[in-house]
């Protein structure tokens, strides 16, 4: 019982940096259509620079807001000088997705030049333990799902407090009516793939504080969270978190009790199963 | 007798690849470029069907080559199943799991289909590695090892003399060239290309979009899953490395650079993208990053590839042409699959009332 909760409860950590990773996926998908390929590798590339600035002295209060920033300039600048000359095109959605590939092998080939093929570590968010009514609870658990919640709230509060953010529900849902009442729909598509990788900076830094970081984590990241987008609804972010606590704590159990090898096989295995019966998703609807 | 330029580019291609290294002797470099060659064009135009022409954005291709390439390895060095009869079940086998992995997905959109498949990849690759993978035989991380060479009459080819193993790449690429120009000029091929253009229109004249992709998924994978097999004879050994990125990296420069549905503008592509890979071999950590780039610069310059950028290609159903294309899509020829949606026959058109 008692492996039973902290397994239950790193689930849970893990839980809420895929919900964080997914809603970037599905934000993105939902507003603009684009499918990110880059989108792991945003995430590895967060680690490595966080890993930088740690080297050159500073804590995780000024480094987080750093890389944070940094991704989101990336991810702007990526929208701007390679999705948005595409949109035009006849085929765009291949070669949005053949292009996001092409900065995807850009990007971890540049990791994989500077940093070389090592692991790299981060220092621990927190350390320790704190025995709560019996149960030991690891505080890198609790800090990570207390950074990762903060995060979601923020972007909640963000998409339905600010104007950019009405603007970039009002595309995702018709992004005709948006343009007649004068929103821009490119600032906006440049806008969500910047906060996207944002999010992602904050899922890699979160989760490099955990495991390691790697030139080649961003493609199991990647599935992972288009497995979760995908079960919870392409373009639902309340299916994303729900579908992000299920799967993660399938996860967790599946690594516990059959091997961790065994994950992404389960994982799959119930997305084809959920595609045959309900294509949409949990939450999601087509369009 | 007209013959249409794909056609004409294919045979000069073949011819090509069978003469120059006549003029180059024995030159092991050059014959195994040519050789590494005939098995790119053969998978990326394989996929360049699937992709360019049914417009599904796959990305299980090199699943499919592995499956190939593996179910031939281990029928030949387990069972000792002859490499001619491997070649053929790795087809079939990866046939059968492009039709597994078709049903589910196919009738899905573009960027599920890709993860999805993506997703089939990064399975086989990590299946072939793990216990379930070696309890069937795959060797695990080691790979299979010994993988014997195919034999003609008494004759058994060998690692040393790459002559025959060149004419036999030659021979399946004009076979498989040869079956994926007459899918795509074919009724089937025409039904793509209105499907691709404009879905609505074609579903409203009665194409169906999901039995004809499902078809050209399983051809597709037929293709690349044979040449798959014959890859895994002509080295002799299998491995999980085969299914890694670089495979994948190549062919997608293959297809940007060839065009997306302009056949056989990747074929012709796999040859100088080959021979830069190897030149590239200085630039060790830099490689992706140089393809990378290319890939990224190709698609925003020359979204059409170089071929469709010089005004070839077989773009086929744009503006008035797209109509009549329709027409011979829908109109069934004998033996065609049938379309779901059936065409009044004027017969059985009510008469209006006077």
């Amino acid at each position: 019982m008692r492996e039973f909760t902290s397994v239950l409860i790193s689930g849970l950590s893990n839980a809420s940096v895929y919900a964080l990773l997914a809603m970037g996926l599905a934000l993105v998908y939902g507003v603009s259509k684009v499918f990110n390929f880059a989108y792991g590798s945003f995430f590895s590339l967060a680690g490595y620079l966080a890993w930088v600035l740690f080297s050159i002295g500073l804590g995780y209060p000024a480094v987080i807001p750093l890389v944070v920033i940094m991704l989101f300039v990336l991810g702007a600048g990526a929208d701007r000088l390679f999705i948005r000359p595409l949109r035009p095109q006849k085929e765009w959605e291949t070669l949005v997705v053949i292009a996001t590939l092409g900065m995807a092998l850009i990007l971890d080939g540049v990791d994989l030049a500077v940093f070389g093929p090592f692991l790299r570590e981060l220092p621990p968010l927190v350390g320790g333990t704190t025995t709560v009514g019996g149960f030991v609870i690891s505080n890198l658990d609790v800090a990570i799902f207390c950074a990762a919640a903060a995060t979601i709230g923020a972007l909640l509060l963000f998409l339905s407090k600010t104007k950019m953010g009405l603007a970039i529900r009002a595309v995702a849902q018709d992004i005709d009516g948006a343009q007649v009442v004068g929103i821009k729909h490119n600032t906006v598509f440049t806008y969500t793939f910047a906060i996207a990788a944002a999010l992602a900076a904050v899922a890699g830094i979160l989760l490099a504080s955990r495991y390691f970081v790697s030139y080649k984590a961003g493609w199991d990241i990647l599935l992972k969270a288009w497995v979760i987008t995908a079960v919870g609804g392409m373009g639902s972010l309340m299916g994303a978190a729900i579908a992000a606590v299920g799967l993660a704590l399938l996860e967790a159990v599946v690594a516990w009790k059959i091997g961790a090898s065994l994950t992404t096989f389960v994982w799959f295995g119930l997305l084809i199963v959920l595609f045959i019966f309900r294509p949409q998703g949990i939450m999601g609807r087509w369009g | 007798m007209k013959v249409r330029r794909e056609l004409l580019l294919i045979i000069i291609l073949t011819i090509v690849a069978g003469l120059v290294p006549l003029g180059f002797g024995d030159d092991t470099f050059v014959m195994r470029i040519i050789i590494l060659g005939l098995i790119y064009a053969v998978v990326g135009s394989a996929w360049d069907l699937i992709m360019g022409y049914a417009g599904v954005f796959t990305f299980g291709q090199i699943a499919f080559f592995g499956i190939g390439a593996y179910t031939t390895a281990i029928l030949s060095t387990e069972y000792g199943v002859s490499p001619w009869l491997g070649v053929l079940a790795g087809g079939v086998m990866a046939g059968a799991v492009g039709v597994l992995i078709g049903l589910p997905c196919l009738r899905l959109k573009g960027s599920y289909v890709a993860l999805l498949t993506f997703g089939v990849h990064m399975l086989f690759a990590a299946f072939v590695v793990s216990s379930l993978g070696v309890a069937i035989g795959t060797g695990g991380s080691g790979g299979i090892l010994g993988i014997p060479p195919f034999s003609i009459g008494g004759y058994r080819l060998d690692a040393l003399t790459l002559g025959p193993w060149l004419y036999l790449a030659l021979g399946f690429f004009a076979v498989s060239m040869l079956i994926i120009y007459k899918v795509i000029f074919s009724h089937t091929g025409t039904a793509f290309i209105a499907l691709r253009d404009n879905e609505q229109l074609a579903q409203s004249v009665g194409v169906s979009s999901y039995r004809y992709k499902l078809l050209v998924f399983a051809i597709s994978a037929v293709l690349t899953g044979s040449i798959g097999a014959y890859y895994a004879h002509y080295t002799g050994f299998v491995s999980g490395r085969m299914l890694g990125l670089d495979m994948f990296i190549m062919l997608m420069v293959m297809q940007v650079a060839g065009g997306l549905g302009i056949f056989p503008g990747t074929a012709i592509a796999a040859f100088p993208v080959l021979l830069l890979n190897e030149y590239l071999r200085v630039a060790d950590v830099y490689r992706p990053i140089v393809f990378g780039a290319m890939v990224l610069l190709l698609v925003l310059f020359l979204p059409r590839g170089l071929l469709g950028t010089l005004g070839g290609g077989s773009d086929g159903l744009t503006s008035l042409g797209r109509i009549d294309g329709l027409r011979r899509a829908v109109r069934r020829p004998r033996g065609a699959p049938k379309t779901d949606v059936e065409q009044p026959s004027p017969d059985t058109r009510p008469e209006p009332e006077p």
